[in-house]
């Protein structure tokens, strides 16, 4: 830092430091806009279209209200992390299983075993013979499909893979030697010296599961009690009703003053969790990446 | 002549049996706890995976639910051919592959050049707080990323407004397919540039620092610095992330093309998945949705075995 | 590699056959099933009852129902929520469990119903957004799916009873083969169309225009609106058209099928469908229509609320009951804010259009599961809503002097004010599916028109003016065979023509392509899907 510096790198350095505000305020900014609408008077809100930068007229809570009051918002919630913890935890446990077994570069059959895994992220049967599947088993209908199917990612196995193999030999034939099992080997070896990686795939995951709204659009169609917050929100946010052709539609009279902030509204309610979460969780995210990714 | 080369091949094919066999064996009494681990994987992977890829069976067939697999009537191949002669046929492929490749030359160098940039602040606490608000998209989810992007391109929305101060044309822009790629890629690289550099910035923090100093010494301004320090320092990481994205390059988000996508803009946002989607739950036409997800697995599956080959003769690493 | 290949292979023919075995076992014997369980029944000879008995299960039963009404709820989290349901499952003892499929997604999960090994008893089907059996309504009791009402029609004496009466209705609930896919919704009166394109009042008054008559007046009067500050003059669906055709139908042609005088046509193929994309294309330039149309989801009278209650709308497509001032109840900003019915507009005064919406409108047909357990029992619960002292409770509530009050004669009459400014902060879109039913099978229009104000009346009589021969009948059917190469076809062409129509009105695809968009649409077999209608049409009206 102390080294001089010439007048064309201080230049760049100011523009540098520009940009990067600006770039920082993209990210912010669509967040603060819909933040801001949420508390905002819904006439002046409909009758402004520039950027909220500070609420438009009194601050209300009125369309935090009327979430909060919909049932449905809030059974969603519960079924979304019950989808979030489920899934997370089951994927985990297959990935590690996996990491574990194909990190044994005495296995015979680890290459079949490594290509049986990566073709499936190649080639798929795609929407309806999975449909088909899940129907066979019985999960159609049922909190488990959206648990078990399509919820393990091969690549988080690699990655996990890499980095378990970059565990040194002589850790683990020390544990050999004391006469531990593979599966003390696992628990009391290999997962405590990972748990930058396990910390980064179970977040991974979390995030995906939270995220997924289609697989519950298909395999829970008689199961209303059992949506997932993604999907609540899709008929929120996105769909404006089309099956109310029959005769006179239905919209929310009243409430439907307080529309947009419902929409806003149900937006912060969404993102608030992981906005309060992840700035402690973001420091796993560097150490955890960077093992992951080395090639073994 | 000939038979004499051919009897000790033989042999020594027997012993490499042998051998093979007593290899085998010896790691099923070593290596059984692993396998026993591995069972429930396997197990996963062919009830989740293979068992729907069996049900592929269907694209031949002209499947209804009430005649089963059995009893619905073979057709041959009668549903490929309809695909591939109908008019969408070149706009979905066309669609998918342009869509996955402007994703994938957009969308991989952007976090790069993030990294460097930030690599160049001097001031710790607000390089930190950068990166910090640049993870913030990447934990919204994408019905969310939809809805509000829905918002700002309505006719009076933030970004048509900006488009139009630009001296563009103003309208719906989601509406408009030639804004699509555009919006879908661009919303994208909103959601991810930041989680996507982490990987960078931790591979440039690594760059041993007596190589700075020596090209210091040697009289090289940043600039200089960057091109001959930072950029090879880096260059391993980027070449394995390139082959690993390179894996991906096909599995375009669908389900964010389904939330974002209407009949207006079609002729730039369908790709043969959302197609699927359609003709398949929609309408109801299994076989034929059957027929076209198995093509598009085919091509998806050329396409990465030929960027596997190229990369692995260039770089020597591949994905398999 | 080359082993692990071939390994592969062995595992994906392996994984082929136990998916074929896996799920032919599933399949082939319920396909008998049906058959074998239930027609004995059917064709026992039972007492034909006259009338519900009530309860009608004496122990307590549960009856699944499909309900694709998801936005019918409001902020309520089910049916059962609602006091009219309550009641209903109290008196006939049956509890009905609601599966209401995702909005948005109902097309989707209806197509995977018939991929379920358990149907509901009871699946509400939407006519209006083409929810049949793909293979049509003959197939689907055929393949053992629904029963044929005409062997259960014993245990529904209140809607074989109505059929009875109401000759029309009963012509058009029936196939071509003259079987019964399940029970319609019917209207206790005649209808006369309960929708159709209004215009701001208000903004007429304030530009001195009389109610547009001619395209060349809605041009004028769109241009005025639009001087008035209104951003969006005429609000349309995204495929530049309305659901029942008002604004094309002055230039002879629909967006889809219709037919004239008994001849079947395909709308955009028509040299007039080329004359509207054109004028739609002139207004779209200058700004007097919908700049956002193609983002619009839903049919034409879902209107965007944040545009209408600023005055950014000055025409549209909307329902008799939201004519007059009725928006400032629900919350548009302008207190002078009324709207009112106009016919389809016309090339030349004196010119007469012939489509609109129909004054018959079977708007859904519930079917009963051929599986189901309770079978008689479901048919008698939906049979018992034809029931006219229970549609009344469905249609207007249950409680004299809140929902409904009656007037002299004892007839009940919908409170205007307890619907429209509830004191229990009930919306009004919540508002049936709390005290009432919204959309009961038998329905009674006059609970709108007994308490209509003025220029709602005025619109129902204009818009109920025009004739509507040139729509296709709502209850054609096809055969298996036909619905299932009608189906295919179709599906191409639909999206095609609105993705075009799209185009040639925002410009960026030239009217001067017309004649090759239509040689495309013949090229994807259009005529092959001409002739499956016509077919059906002919053979309806010979019914």
């Amino acid at each position: 830092m102390g080294s001089r510096r010439t007048t064309g790198e201080k230049i760049f350095s100011i523009f540098n430091i520009i940009f990067l505000t600006l770039l920082s305020l993209v990210f912010i900014l669509p967040v603060w806009h819909v933040l801001m609408a949420s508390i905002s008077d819904p006439d002046i809100l409909q009758a402004n279209s520039g950027l909220a930068l500070r609420p438009w007229g009194q601050p209300t809570f009125g369309g935090y209200q009327f979430v909060l009051s919909n049932k449905n918002i809030i059974r969603a919630y519960g079924n979304t992390i019950v989808y979030v913890v489920g899934a997370t935890a089951f994927s985990m446990f297959i990935t590690i299983l996996a990491a574990y077994g194909l990190s044994r570069k005495d296995l015979y059959f680890r290459k079949p075993l490594l290509f049986l895994l990566t073709f499936t992220m190649i080639f798929s049967g795609g929407l309806i013979p999975t449909y088909m599947v899940v129907k066979g088993v019985g999960m159609i209908d049922t909190m488990w499909a959206l648990i078990i199917p399509g919820t393990v990612s091969v690549y988080n196995i690699i990655v996990m893979r890499t980095s378990f193999s970059t565990i040194p030999d002589g850790l683990l034939e020390a544990a050999k030697i004391d006469g531990a099992g593979h599966l003390r080997i696992l628990l009391q070896v290999v997962l405590p010296v990972s748990k930058a990686v396990l910390a980064v795939i179970v977040m991974f995951y979390a995030i995906r599961n939270w995220n997924a709204w289609f697989n519950a659009s298909i395999y829970l169609q008689k199961r209303r009690d059992l949506f997932p917050l993604q999907l609540s929100l899709r008929e929120i946010i996105l769909q404006t009703s089309n099956n109310s052709l029959v005769t006179e539609s239905s919209d929310p009279g009243a409430i439907d003053r307080y529309r947009p902030l419902v929409k806003y509204s149900t937006i912060m309610i969404s993102v608030l969790p992981m906005l309060v979460v992840y700035p402690f969780i973001q420091k796993y995210f560097v150490s955890g990446v960077m093992i992951g990714s080395i090639k073994g | 002549m000939a038979n004499a080369a051919v009897a000790p091949s033989r042999a020594l094919k027997d012993q490499e049996k042998k051998l093979k066999r007593h290899l085998i064996k010896r790691d099923f009494s070593q290596n059984w706890p692993v396998y026993l681990m591995l069972v429930p994987v396997v197990a996963y992977f062919i009830i989740f995976h293979y068992l729907p890829m069996g049900g592929l069976a269907i694209a031949f067939e002209d499947f209804s639910f009430r005649s089963g697999f059995f009893g619905s009537q073979f057709v041959g191949f009668k549903h490929f051919e309809n695909f591939f002669s109908s008019i969408y046929f070149g706009r979905l492929l066309s669609n998918t592959l342009i869509l996955s490749a402007y994703g994938f030359l957009i969308s991989f160098p952007l976090p790069i050049i993030l990294a460097l940039l930030l690599n160049e602040v001097r001031q710790p606490r607000f390089k930190k707080t950068v990166q910090t608000i640049s993870y913030l998209p990447y934990f919204i989810s994408v019905v969310v990323v939809v809805g509000i992007l829905q918002d700002f391109t309505k006719s009076n929305g933030l970004l048509t407004q900006l488009v139009v101060a630009l001296g563009g044309e103003g309208g719906n822009l989601l509406g408009k397919p030639e804004y699509f790629r555009a919006l879908f890629i661009g919303s994208n690289v909103w959601a991810h540039i930041g989680y996507s550099s982490i990987i960078y910035i931790s591979a440039l923090s690594g760059i041993d620092q007596e190589l700075y100093e020596a090209a210091r010494i040697d009289g090289a301004g940043r600039w200089k610095q960057t091109l001959h320090v930072t950029l090879p320092g880096l260059a391993p990481t980027i070449i394995i992330l390139f082959i690993m994205r390179l894996g991906e390059v096909m599995t375009l988000d669908y389900e964010k093309i389904i939330l974002m996508y209407g009949p207006g803009t079609y002729s730039t946002a369908d790709i043969i998945q959302t197609y699927v989607y359609r003709v398949g739950l929609v309408n109801g036409d299994y076989s034929y949705a059957a027929a076209v997800g198995l093509f598009n697995s085919i091509i998806n599956f050329i396409v990465i075995f030929v960027a596997n080959k190229i990369s692995s003769k260039v770089s020597e690493t591949s994905l398999w | 590699m080359k082993k692990t290949c071939k390994a592969l292979a062995l595992l994906l023919v392996l994984s082929m056959l136990v998916a074929m075995v896996g799920c032919g076992q599933q399949a082939t014997p319920s396909a008998s099933e049906p058959a074998s369980q239930n027609s004995p029944e059917a064709s026992a000879p039972e007492d034909a009852l006259t009338e519900t008995p009530l309860p009608i299960s004496a122990e307590k039963i549960t009856l699944t129902y499909w309900w694709p009404q998801a936005s019918d709820l409001g902020e309520l989290t089910s049916p059962n929520d609602g006091e009219y349901v309550q009641a209903l499952e109290e008196k006939t003892n049956v509890h009905i469990e609601w599966i209401v499929p995702a909005d948005g997604s109902e097309k989707d999960a209806y197509n995977l119903l018939f991929a379920s090994d358990d149907m509901p008893d009871i699946v509400q089907q939407s006519l209006t957004q083409q929810m049949v059996y793909r293979n049509g309504m003959d197939a689907a009791i055929e393949d053992g799916y629904f029963v044929d009402l005409n062997e259960y029609k014993a245990y529904a004496p209140n809607y074989f009873a109505f059929m009875d009466e109401h000759p029309d209705w009963n012509r058009n609930s029936l196939t071509d083969s003259g079987k019964r896919y399940g029970m319609y919704r019917v209207y206790d009166q005649p209808l006369v169309t309960e929708s159709g394109l209004a215009v701001r009042q208000d903004f007429l008054d304030k530009l001195g225009l009389d109610r547009p008559v001619t395209y060349d007046d809605w041009y004028e009067m769109l241009k005025g609106f639009k001087s008035l500050g209104c951003s969006t003059p005429l609000y349309l669906m995204s495929n530049g058209a309305t659901t029942q055709n008002e604004m094309s139908a002055g230039y002879g042609v629909a967006q889809s099928f219709y037919q004239e005088n008994g001849v079947v046509k395909f709308g955009p193929i028509e040299s007039g469908w080329k004359e509207y994309l054109t004028m739609m294309n002139k207004w779209y330039s200058e700004g007097l229509f919908d700049q956002d149309f193609m983002a619009r989801t839903g049919s034409s009278t879902t209107v965007d609320t944040e545009l209408l209650y600023n005055d950014n709308i000055g025409a549209f497509v909307t329902w008799t009951t939201r004519c007059d001032n009725n928006y400032v109840q629900r919350g548009a900003q302008n207190p002078d804010f009324m709207l009112v019915g106009v016919t389809p507009p016309v090339k030349a005064e004196g010119d007469v259009s012939h489509l609109r919406g129909s004054d018959l409108l079977t708007a859904y047909v519930c079917s009963f599961s051929a599986t189901s357990e309770h079978l008689k029992e479901a048919i008698m619960w939906q049979d018992y809503r034809y029931n006219y002292d229970n549609a009344q409770d469905a249609q207007y509530g249950l409680d004299d002097g809140r929902s409904f009050n009656l007037d002299d004669s004892g007839k009940r009459i919908l409170s205007y004010d307890f619907r429209y400014s509830n004191p229990e902060g009930v919306s009004s879109s919540a508002f049936f599916a709390k005290y009432a039913f919204k959309d009961p099978p038998r329905t009674f229009p006059e609970f709108q028109w007994d308490i209509f104000l003025p220029l709602q009346d005025e619109s129902m009589k204009s818009w109920g003016s025009t004739p509507y021969d040139w729509n296709m009948p709502a209850n054609i059917t096809l055969t298996s065979e036909e619905g299932n190469t009608f189906a295919t076809i179709t599906a191409d062409i639909t999206t095609y023509v609105d993705e075009c129509n799209v185009k040639f009105i925002t410009g960026s695809m030239s009217l001067d392509e017309f004649d090759s968009f239509v040689e495309t649409i013949k090229g994807m077999g259009i005529d092959d899907a001409i002739a499956i209608e016509q077919a059906a049409l002919d053979r309806y009206n010979a019914r």
